[in-house]
């Protein structure tokens, strides 16, 4: 992790604050292409939200309500929950 | 999970569709909302956002805008009550109403089951100086999908060295649309002409019965400059100049079954620098350069959330 953190300080050592970037630091490589990986996506807790079974629509939840004759639980973002927020 | 939410149906959606929808769904939604948290509000912004609790019918049972489970399972139990109480006539639409013709006209109904769906992660990349608070850990998340054709695209001769492009056109809807700086918040996409760059080159790398695996390179660059907003509602009639833009290497791998023609595994990390600030994408004090990562992988079939900017596909 170190290495790859190293190599992405020293290339921005050049770069201005806000400005147009000249020259991108070469931070993906076949060595830091794992820890990379890794490090974005989520871990386990940060997504404990996903257990919950979320129909992916409102009308989904109303259809199976309907059906069984249960109410619904409508969790309503600008940009889907399960998405892009 | 909260004991509370199992007597209930959960489903999660966008809530500017349903604000603006001029179909069953949208009406009940509407309905309902007008008489939650948010009714009648129209600043900062009109956004009905938030948790409600209802009937199929339409009926408001409760609501809060609030992610504090002791609150919401507080708002559950008290819209369980209502539900008890309510005449079960009053709980139920007339069945007429469920045929498919009311069946909401949603993107979703264009998911390529045949095709490719990716998950698409991004976040931030270390450096040496990250918010303490939840923007030194945010991400965020988008699907993105390919008809079958277009996914046949990314498939090379099964030959050690051979290659393939997806179209220009599919490759630039892949930068446009989901390759933005959106880990803290909602971004614009990017206009065709800003689009510098859109390069991911597939070469099969080896062959071994059914299964070819196929190495991903490429590269992407995209950025703009103009005059617009960059702190949400602070300076939302101030435009100021501003550019933006990211400038990114891909590597990644898949196999894909020849047998099945489907891709048996698919994954792609990009990383490079990003820079700049948009309104709601919360960067106004963090415009960086800063270097940012993104990963797609092949999403769950269950995964069937739309893309954000799906209008942006241009499907009929």
């Amino acid at each position: 992790m170190m290495m790859w953190l190293a190599t992405w300080v020293l290339g921005s050592q050049t770069l201005t604050q806000s400005s147009t970037p000249s020259a991108p630091a070469e931070i993906l490589t076949s060595t830091t292409y794992s820890q990379i990986k890794s490090h974005v996506l989520p871990k386990p807790q940060e997504i404990q939200f996903q257990e919950v079974p979320w129909r992916a629509t409102l009308w989904e939840a109303i259809v199976e309500g309907q059906r069984q004759n249960r109410p619904i639980l409508l969790w309503a973002m600008n940009g889907h929950p399960l998405g892009c927020t | 999970m909260l004991r509370e939410l199992a007597f209930f149906i959960p489903a999660a959606d966008e809530v500017a569709r349903l604000q603006r929808a001029d179909d069953l769904e949208g009406k009940l939604f509407r309905k309902v909302a007008e008489k939650g948290h948010y009714a009648g509000r129209v600043q900062p912004t009109n956004t009905r956002q938030g948790t409600y609790a209802l009937t199929p019918s339409g009926e408001f049972l409760g609501s809060l805008n609030h992610n504090d489970p002791k609150r919401v399972a507080d708002m559950l139990r008290k819209a369980k009550a209502a539900w008890d109480q309510m005449d079960p006539a009053l709980r139920r639409l007339p069945e007429s109403q469920l045929r498919p013709e009311n069946a909401p006209q949603r993107f979703e109904r264009f998911y390529p089951a045949d095709g490719l769906v990716l998950r698409m992660t991004t976040r931030d990349l270390p450096r040496t100086k990250t918010s303490s608070d939840w923007r030194g850990q945010a991400f965020n998340i988008d699907f993105c999908w390919f008809r079958r054709a277009e996914m046949l695209s990314m498939v090379p001769e099964p030959q050690a060295g051979a290659t393939a492009y997806v179209s220009d056109e599919v490759a630039r809807r892949w930068v446009r649309l989901h390759i933005i700086d959106i880990v803290r918040g909602q971004s614009p996409v990017w206009e065709p002409n800003q689009v510098e760059r859109a390069l991911f080159e597939f070469k099969t790398e080896d062959v071994r019965g059914d299964l070819q695996t196929i190495r991903v390179t490429g590269s992407i660059r995209a950025g703009d400059q103009g005059q617009w907003s960059i702190d949400g509602f602070r300076d939302m009639n101030r435009p100021t100049p501003q550019s933006r833009g990211l400038r990114l290497q891909v590597m990644g791998r898949a196999v894909w079954s020849r047998s099945k023609q489907v891709f048996q595994s698919f994954e792609l990390v990009l990383a490079g620098e990003r820079w700049g600030a948009t309104q709601y994408n919360g960067r106004s004090d963090d415009p960086g350069p800063a270097p940012i990562g993104f990963v797609f992988e092949k999403a769950r079939p269950q995964e069937r959330v739309a893309p954000a900017n799906w209008w942006g596909y241009g499907w009929r």
